[in-house]
């Protein structure tokens, strides 16, 4: 009997523990964070973080879901993440934040570094989660949107950054936990995404808007939309876009490629107390856009087409590497890292001096461009 | 006292998980960074007279665990020493893992739950299955073996298109010592404590080796630990892998194939907890034994249940909190090596004595 | 509350224990299982009213540290 007893007790015990949590909170009592803002108050010392929250409480048949606005101040990011308990009903919770940005004033003159590391710290937020620098005034602003249009901005800017990559090539994606890694590597330095509002018809949105350069955790300049696509090459991350080429010697660009594919490998030599960098890049093209009229059946066109754009590939590369050598001396393409895995004893020799070597290393670029196709037409 | 068999298998797998217990979540990852693929190997080719020397002595007395064997070599009191010695070690062993497990729960999904209530449910489970004796915890190891090996496998393939196989370079950026501490530490943790099964042994088949049964297990042992720092270097990076405390949690927190094949950790957490709880039980059966030996009882099964709560009270005040957890493991070591090399060395050279003594006789009588 | 739990994780466990496997165990067997029992509950129950007993890691990392030189 009293084993029945006990067993009946241990089942019921056993119920218990299925609700997970000590401190369980249903998806009613918690609002779900998409974005972050983070933005430094220099006058008070204090962190000024703007939340985007999913609202699941305004969910209607016909609507979609809406973001919502929270900020808070506090001493530290989690004193500041806290704090929006005061005038929320429910606690936040990060499991899904897309996208921690941090606004170009807090990024210049305070550093990243500690914003990351209490993301990293805390377990709440995912290490995928992306960061990104913003333009406009505050970070809190990129989050923003009109009153009445739905939607998520966060989301919007994950998909936006996530998949420009394999479609426009204007920016780069740099996970949390990879920027912790970058900041300790070698290098100690890095580029992040930037984002700023624009006018979408007569609506505002928020675009992407280049790259931003970091020497160390603090920022130190931009690349354009157009710099930040050499600059995914050199680093060999491009997977798709557009390169434009000017062919029958007119004012405007003429011919539009689309790369389907692309390699890049970096690769250095030492002589004579010279590091000379070589990139060596090769991409598969497909004519996409022909207004001059050139016969794409003609062998010597192709070819030609083939060596302009190889051609306009390896200077923009070299400007685009000589631009964050010489005016940023941030090593965001990796030399330091690379000379450190290839040859550690060089890498030795070099380690102190390496402030000063690095704006004048010589780059080489080659690349080569391999036309595949020409499209549905001749 | 009836007699449980193993079988080979069971007793292998055993081992192996034994091994997985707690390195597989915490990583095989040392102050080395990139390169603790050479500690690991280092540390694989030390174990492997340790496990000759544990064979042999299985070999020599296979009916017997090694309390009976030190019974019967050193005597009564010192004899009594080595056996409460090694027990105290199990129990330890057993209350360090079980709280390894409670940190990483709280730390990993459950932040505001006491650690107490996840213990209690942890050594309940062990207790329950240290009880249904060995034959069922080799049972376990089997069928989980299994499951835990496709995770790894699992998580390092779906990690491939993420990979930077470039983080596995510079190699030889680390000092001597480096190294040396870093081989130490992953032959003490955990290929060393395998002296705890010596404290089993006595039930395996009598036609199986022994030795081979310990390096199939050596061997295993050693190719997941490769995948699975593998996995997470060239994931997560050096620097990173190095500032988490559970590098195998966050690699797979960062796995992602495409959108819909995301957020798996989940997985790691059930492989730890498959894992710990074999590394548990064996600790628990192990120390239950030694006791039962030190007061000369029949049956070592009605003292799994105090055991168990006694390695639960001792996990509860071990540590104020998890920095003073990773910190213990540098001394770890250290604390260990009596245990788990010298203890068995001298028994072995006792049993190498005793033998031949034995044969001696023998041969004039 | 880690009161309540420690209590009603012992009372359920000694109650079957005692009309199960120690019904037929000896003398010496109770004797063991019993301290064994109460010095577990003890440390628990003062662990539960966050009485901190000093933990044998200070001693070991004393002891070690003074033998080897271990940087941390």
């Amino acid at each position: 009997m009293i084993k029945r007893l006990l067993i009946c007790l241990l089942q019921v015990l056993l119920v218990l523990s299925l609700c997970g949590c000590w401190n369980y909170r249903g998806l009613d009592q918690v609002n779900i964070v998409v974005g972050i803002a983070v933005d430094f108050d220099k006058e008070k010392k204090e962190y000024k973080m703007s939340y985007e929250v999913a609202d699941l409480g305004t969910v209607k048949k016909d609507q979609s879901i809406k973001g919502r606005i929270i900020t808070a101040e506090g001493k530290t990011l989690f004193d500041a993440a806290r704090n929006a308990k005061r005038k929320e009903k429910n606690r936040l919770f990060f499991g899904s934040s897309y996208v921690l940005v941090i606004s170009q004033e807090m990024a210049r003159e305070e550093g990243i570094f500690n914003s990351i590391e209490w993301f990293l710290r805390d377990g709440e937020c995912r290490e995928t989660m992306f960061v990104a620098i913003s333009q406009e005034e505050t970070a809190a602003k990129v989050l923003e949107k009109e009153e009445n249009i739905n939607g998520i901005v966060s989301a919007d800017i994950h998909d936006i950054i996530m998949e420009d990559k394999s479609v426009s090539a204007s920016t780069v994606h740099m996970p949390v936990y990879e920027v912790y890694s970058l900041l300790k590597s070698k290098a100690n330095s890095l580029a992040l995404p930037v984002l700023r509002k624009t006018k979408n018809g007569d609506r505002e949105v928020t675009a992407a808007n280049g790259s931003a350069v970091f020497k160390g955790d603090k920022l130190v300049g931009f690349l354009t939309p157009a710099e930040s696509k050499y600059a995914l090459f050199a680093w060999n991350k491009i997977k798709s876009g557009i390169l434009t080429i000017n062919m029958a010697d007119q004012k405007i660009d003429d011919i539009s490629l689309e790369i389907f594919q692309s390699s890049t490998k970096k690769n250095f030599r030492y002589d004579q107390g010279k590091i000379k960098v070589i990139i060596e890049s090769s991409t598969d093209v497909a004519i996409a856009e022909n207004h001059s009229e050139l016969n794409v059946m003609d062998e010597q066109i192709v070819e030609n087409i083939q060596k302009e754009a190889g051609k306009m590939i390896e200077e923009n590369i070299k400007a685009v590497i000589e631009k964050v050598q010489q005016e940023y001396q941030a090593d965001i393409f990796g030399f330091s890292d690379m000379i450190f895995k290839r040859d550690l004893k060089l890498w030795k020799q070099l380690e102190l001096e390496w402030e000063e070597i690095f704006p004048d290393i010589e780059v080489e670029v080659t690349s080569k461009v391999h036309v595949v196709n020409s499209g549905f037409t001749k | 006292m009836k007699r449980e068999r193993v079988t080979f298998n069971q007793a292998m797998f055993s081992i192996v998980l034994f091994n997985f217990g707690s390195s597989v979540v915490m990583g095989v990852s040392t102050g080395v960074g990139q390169e603790a693929w050479i500690p690991i190997l280092a540390a694989t080719v030390a174990a492997i007279p340790l496990f000759l020397i544990f064979g042999r002595i299985m070999q020599l007395f296979p009916e017997e665990d090694i309390f009976g064997i030190m019974n019967s070599l050193f005597g009564k009191t010192f004899g009594k020493i080595g056996i409460a010695l090694l027990t105290w070690y199990a129990v330890h062993l057993c209350a360090l893992v079980l709280r390894d497990f409670s940190e990483f729960t709280q730390i990993s999904s459950m932040p505001e739950t006491p650690q107490l209530p996840i213990m209690i449910l942890m050594i309940l489970t062990t207790i329950y299955l240290a009880r249904s004796g060995m034959r069922n915890m080799g049972k376990w190891s089997l069928v989980m073996f299994f499951f835990v090996s496709l995770v790894v496998i699992f998580t390092f393939l779906t990690a491939i298109p993420q990979a930077q196989v470039d983080d596995l370079l510079p190699i030889g950026s680390h000092t001597r010592a480096e190294y040396f501490e870093s081989s130490f530490q992953i032959f003490s943790f955990p290929y060393a404590e395998t002296v705890i099964f010596l404290c089993l042994a006595g039930s395996y088949e009598k036609k199986d080796s022994p030795y081979k049964m310990l390096f199939y297990a050596l061997f295993i042992t050693l190719i997941v630990f490769v995948l699975v720092f593998l996995r997470n270097l060239t994931l997560l990076g050096p620097a990173m892998m190095q500032t988490s405390y559970f590098p195998s949690y966050v690699t797979a927190r960062i796995i992602g194939v495409g959108d819909f094949l995301a957020r798996i950790e989940s997985l790691i957490s059930s492989n730890f907890l498959f894992a710990g709880i074999v590394k548990i039980t064996a600790c628990l059966l192990a120390a239950s034994k030694g006791l039962a030996r030190l007061f000369e009882l029949e049956d070592y099964r009605i003292l799994v249940l105090p055991m168990g709560m006694l390695a639960m009270a001792l996990s509860a005040f071990l540590y104020e909190n998890t920095m003073e957890m990773f910190a213990f493991l540098k001394y770890y070591p250290y604390y260990a090596f009596p245990f788990q090399v010298i203890l068995p060395l001298i028994t072995w050279i006792g049993c190498e004595f005793y033998v031949r003594k034995r044969r001696k006789e023998s041969k004039l009588g | 509350m880690l009161t309540v739990i420690v209590i009603s994780l012992f009372l359920p466990e000694i109650i079957y224990d005692y009309n199960t496997a120690l019904k037929q165990a000896g003398k010496r067997e109770r004797r063991i299982y019993a301290v064994i029992m109460l010095i577990s509950f003890v440390i628990l129950i003062l662990y539960s009213f966050k009485i901190t007993i000093p933990s044998p890691h200070g001693i070991i990392t004393k002891v070690i540290g003074s033998l080897f030189r271990i940087e941390t």
